[in-house]
């Protein structure tokens, strides 16, 4: 544990100190704010997806909701003291209110019903046009400066990792953990499942919600297809497993090749991209449902004298 | 296409999120077929029907049949996957733009008692209740029906009568997709379509599939005529853009009040 | 161990850091080897037909440009040619405004050309805004784009609310002529885009100021890029229309006009705002796209000498591709801004926009052929209204100036 909190520092003193090294690396800059942004989404993911073991296909529906929440209040000259935790409860309190209906299904029909709740979401969000300024959704016209929104964007991952570490070795871990490998037998246990599924979703939800607000104030643009869209849902759910579902690292490891790969063809090969994902996912899911921390320590286990190892993430 | 995804569920336990893409893939299969060797878009089932069977027994062989054992969410993943690489796929070949099938059968139109109705409406409608028909028949009366209706029911057992319980399930998943492949060729006569055609599709389809219980052929005809009516008369009191909401809400409200579909409910209620 | 995995994310930054940070080539007192011009296009997606005739025009005129060696830049004092770069937002706003930045912070490009579609136009243009570079667009029409006070963002697009009053002007014509019922009982279907709304807001305006000549009994938005619309026509069909205006953009045109036939539905004026004379509607529709009215910022069909020679000049570049207003718009936004440029004499971005706000030119195709942008920055050039005639025609019946063929309403029919 130790060194793991030494090498975290070590890691977020470097990435504090990129700005200052190379100040006109603009486009360095811009990659890595995405990255620390995806790796926040999908590390809130995991909560819910890796940690309680429900697979959701709507989370964008929290983004969106900070998202706007922020272009709205933006717009109307509110301070971002004020607007950026409005926007965290307000969508944790949309988590609430289809986390508790939602999550009387188990499982697959938890899955499925996300993706009619995030498509709800999204169409809800293109027909009220008097809030969201409909399909064209709204713009914004003046964005913080770069450097603000880097270091916003980091603290905003440090904050989300700090927590997944944080909730995995705590009793609340353990009740997610439990209810993830068999739901029935947590119950017996005198763990309250619903409860704690429905908390892991509202963190989940708020920290999707702050990264909506950093979403909106660097894109300076929201749009129901861009901020609800499905494509947003499915890449919150690829990162944590491609790099490792449930663990506390898997999602960051998963953001950055999720970003890289996309940056590299996302401009020229169009959708060569997704098709990848959709291929890594198929393997992963068939030979090491662990992702790649699954693969590292197989690599690992080879190279040394098999031993009991306690998965550290 | 819903029947394809009843019947993989009912014999598998597996929600099958591919069906989006073999429903997309059937779609532009058709319009290929149509465009560049001159099919006529009412004969490309006969193509599609046997093709897709194949490959879902494959798919069944070589994927799905690994993750069996493990947790129903990494099925579910599994197929995931194996969606966002045709629909990425099919991007990727046929590009993004909007694609439809033109010619005059599409536009052709009977008058029948002072209603215009649409030729190729009525001929999909009837191709869907007949091939319900078919399947409720093949089902009940053959073997290898009663054979996927015992593994449906209880695998083990079906086993220990000496049903070939692995065969059994390559080739209902393999009617599952062929079924899909085919609803997505009917429906590529009425619409347009974009590698993303199957998505909203197959949601309502599991609507109707939750609409009418999960593991009954009928409930999906049930199923289907109870979401058109509600999408019929919502239509008329809301904003037209918002008719796929009313999908939405039918699935998630049925999935959360009733778990076992109408059909199932009206069962129990009746037992009970 | 699960370290090496971060050590290697750490890795991977630390080289990209590194490969972003090299200087990025300045150039001397005597100027830019090229000047870097920049576009995203929907080139792929519901817009890829549109958006490849921009491609196709842009280039057009950048080849005319580099043909005699570049835009002629007096500070430097030579000629420079001109870099294009093109990419491909597959008709998708988030990635185009992605991509118009990548435009400004890698590509560094000296100015924009715009994108095409209302809403793709309305989320790239935050990016030339923020980062103060000159754009000059040809594909955006609604006006609520060029209400948010952006001083470098400037359209050859003029607003679909003129083009909503040019079709009423015409519509009070024919009812003056007895060729439309008075009052005109007015379907509005729209698109749910600033686009769709500019168009419905022009035809409210109208039907309030002139209530014995326009009646709207239907008022109704619809999704953009949509598959189904037969609900939508059903409730039209329930009315008592006798006019349907649409206002589309040209895939959901083609999908509606088509269940529209299907559904056996007829009036005695249909319009489909700017869509109708293109090509590929007309291929897909058949006789189903007869007698369908247009409003468009352009036709080939306008009697004069210099749309002749255009047409002329596309055909033979692009044998391939029929002469549509998305050919021309786009050819003189690119125009544009190289004359903007050669007036200005260099690639500094504020005296570019500074010429552009002053800018009067008077040769182009346009109707009226003068181009030359109000504060707002979106032109204020008028429309042509056509009709589509069996056979493939095209007639224009308004204005006068422009006129063609006489009108043939109400539809045949009806």
């Amino acid at each position: 544990m130790a060194r793991n909190a030494a090498f975290a520092a070590i890691a977020i003193a470097a990435l504090i100190a990129v700005p200052f090294v190379a100040p006109h690396a603009e486009y360095a800059l811009d990659v890595l704010f995405l990255i620390f942004l995806y790796g926040a989404m999908a590390t809130a993911w995991n909560l819910v997806g890796g940690f309680a073991g429900q697979v959701s296909f709507g989370h964008a529906a929290f983004l969106g909701i900070g998202a706007y929440a922020t272009a709205i209040m933006t717009q109307n000259g509110i301070s971002l003291w004020i607007s950026v935790p409005v926007s965290a409860l307000l969508a944790g309190a949309y988590s609430l209110v289809i986390g508790i209906p939602a999550f009387r299904l188990r499982g697959p029909y938890f899955s499925i019903a996300t993706i009619g709740i995030g498509e709800a979401t999204r169409l809800i969000a293109r027909n009220w046009s008097s809030l969201t300024g409909g399909v064209s959704g709204l713009t914004l016209s003046s964005a913080p400066p770069l450097l603000l929104q880097y270091f916003a964007a980091l603290a905003l991952l440090v904050a989300a990792v700090g927590l997944a570490a944080w909730i995995r070795a705590s009793r609340f871990g353990y009740a997610l953990a439990a209810v993830r490998q068999d739901t029935d037998a947590a119950e017996t246990l005198g763990v309250a499942t619903t409860v704690a599924k429905t908390q892991a979703l509202f963190l989940s939800a708020c920290i999707l919600g702050v990264a909506g607000s950093v979403y909106a104030l660097h894109y300076l643009f929201v749009s129901p297809d861009s901020v609800f869209g499905f494509s947003t849902s499915i890449a919150l759910v690829i990162m944590p497993i491609i790099g490792g579902l449930g663990t506390v690292t898997g999602p960051l490891i998963g953001a950055v090749i999720y970003t890289f790969i996309r940056e590299q063809l996302a401009a020229t090969l169009a959708n060569v991209d997704l098709l990848a994902f959709g291929v890594l996912l198929i393997a992963i899911v068939v030979f090491e449902p662990r992702g790649i921390l699954g693969i590292a320590d197989r690599i690992r286990r080879m190279r040394k004298p098999p031993a009991v190892t306690v998965p550290d993430g | 296409m819903s029947y394809g995804l009843a019947l993989i569920y009912g014999v598998l336990k597996i929600i099958n999120l591919a069906n989006a893409g073999f429903l997309m893939l059937g779609a532009y299969v058709t319009w290929w077929l149509f465009t560049a060797y001159h099919v006529d878009p009412l004969l490309a089932p006969l193509v599609i029907i046997p093709v897709f069977f194949l490959i879902g027994v494959g798919l069944e062989r070589t994927l799905v049949r690994r993750v069996l054992g493990s947790e129903p969410i990494i099925s579910l993943l599994l197929l995931f996957g194996v969606w966002l690489v045709l629909q990425n796929l099919a991007y990727v070949i046929w590009t993004g733009d909007t694609r439809s099938i033109e010619n005059s059968f599409i536009e052709s139109t009977v008058k029948l008692g002072g209603l215009q109705l649409s030729i190729p409406r009525l001929y999909v409608f009837a191709m869907g209740v007949l091939s319900l028909i078919a399947l409720q028949l093949f089902l009940t009366r053959t073997y290898l029906g009663r054979a996927i209706r015992a593994t449906a029911q209880d695998r083990d057992a079906a086993r220990l009568v000496g049903v070939d319980v692995d065969r059994v399930m390559g080739i209902a998943f393999g009617i599952g997709i062929a079924l899909a492949g085919f609803g997505g060729s009917l429906l590529s006569l009425l619409f347009s379509f974009t590698p993303d055609f199957g998505r909203v599709l197959s949601l309502k389809s599991f609507c109707i599939v939750v609409l009418g219980g999960l593991d009954s052929i009928v409930g999906v005809a049930f199923g289907s005529v109870a979401l058109a009516i509600a999408e019929a008369f919502g239509v008329r009191y809301m904003p037209a853009s918002m008719q796929d909401l009313i999908s939405f809400v039918v699935l998630v409200v049925v999935l959360v009040a009733l778990p076992k579909g109408i059909v199932g409910t009206l069962r129990s209620l009746r037992r009970g | 161990m699960r370290h090496s995995f971060l050590a290697l994310a750490a890795a991977a930054v630390a080289c990209s850091v590194v490969a972003a940070a090299t200087p990025v080539a300045t150039h001397a007192d005597n100027g830019p080897t090229e000047v870097v011009v920049g576009a995203v296009l929907p080139l792929t997606g519901e817009e890829s037909t549109v958006g490849t005739y921009y491609k196709a025009a842009y280039e057009l005129a950048t080849k005319e440009i580099n043909d005699h060696g570049g835009v002629e830049l007096r500070t430097y004092g030579r000629k420079i040619p001109v870099k294009l770069i093109i990419y491909d937002d597959k008709t998708d706003a988030a990635t185009s405004r992605n991509l118009y930045e990548r435009l400004a912070v890698q590509d560094h490009v000296d100015a924009m050309l715009g994108g095409y579609s209302t809403d793709l136009v309305q989320a790239q243009t935050v990016v030339p805004n923020q980062h103060q570079i000159p754009y000059v667009g040809g594909g955006g029409a609604a006006s609520a784009i060029y209400k948010r006070g952006f001083k470098t963002i400037f359209s050859l697009l003029a607003s679909i609310e003129n083009l909503a009053y040019t079709e009423c002007d015409f519509i009070e014509e024919m009812q003056a002529a007895k060729k439309l019922p008075k009052p005109l009982r007015m379907a509005v279907v729209f698109e749910n885009t600033p686009h769709g709304q500019d168009f419905a807001r022009g035809l409210a305006q109208r039907a309030k100021a002139k209530p014995q000549s326009f009646q709207i009994v239907m008022n109704e938005a619809f999704d953009l890029h949509g598959k189904d619309f037969t609900p939508l026509l059903q409730k039209v069909k329930a009315t008592n229309a006798n006019a349907f205006m649409a206002d589309a953009h040209l895939d959901d045109y083609i999908t509606m006009q088509r269940q529209y036939t299907q559904a056996g539905m007829h009036h005695a004026y249909i319009t489909y705002g700017a869509r109708g004379p293109d090509k590929k509607g007309r291929d897909a529709l058949g006789k189903s796209a007869d007698y369908i009215v247009a409003a468009s910022w352009w036709n080939q069909a306008i009697p004069n000498a210099a749309v002749k020679a255009f047409d002329d000049k596309w055909a033979k570049a692009y044998p391939k591709l029929n002469t549509e207003w998305y050919s021309a718009l786009p050819y003189e936004t690119a125009r544009t801004l190289y004359i903007a440029l050669t007036e200005t004499g260099s690639v500094d971005k504020a005296k570019l926009v500074e010429t552009l706000r002053h800018i009067d030119i008077r040769d182009t195709v346009l109707p009226g052929g003068h181009i030359k942008f109000p504060a707002d920055g979106q032109i204020e050039a008028p429309f042509v209204v056509t009709e589509n005639l069996p056979d493939g025609k095209t007639v224009i019946v308004y204005p006068h100036a422009e006129k063609t063929g006489e009108a043939v309403l109400p539809v045949p029919g009806s």
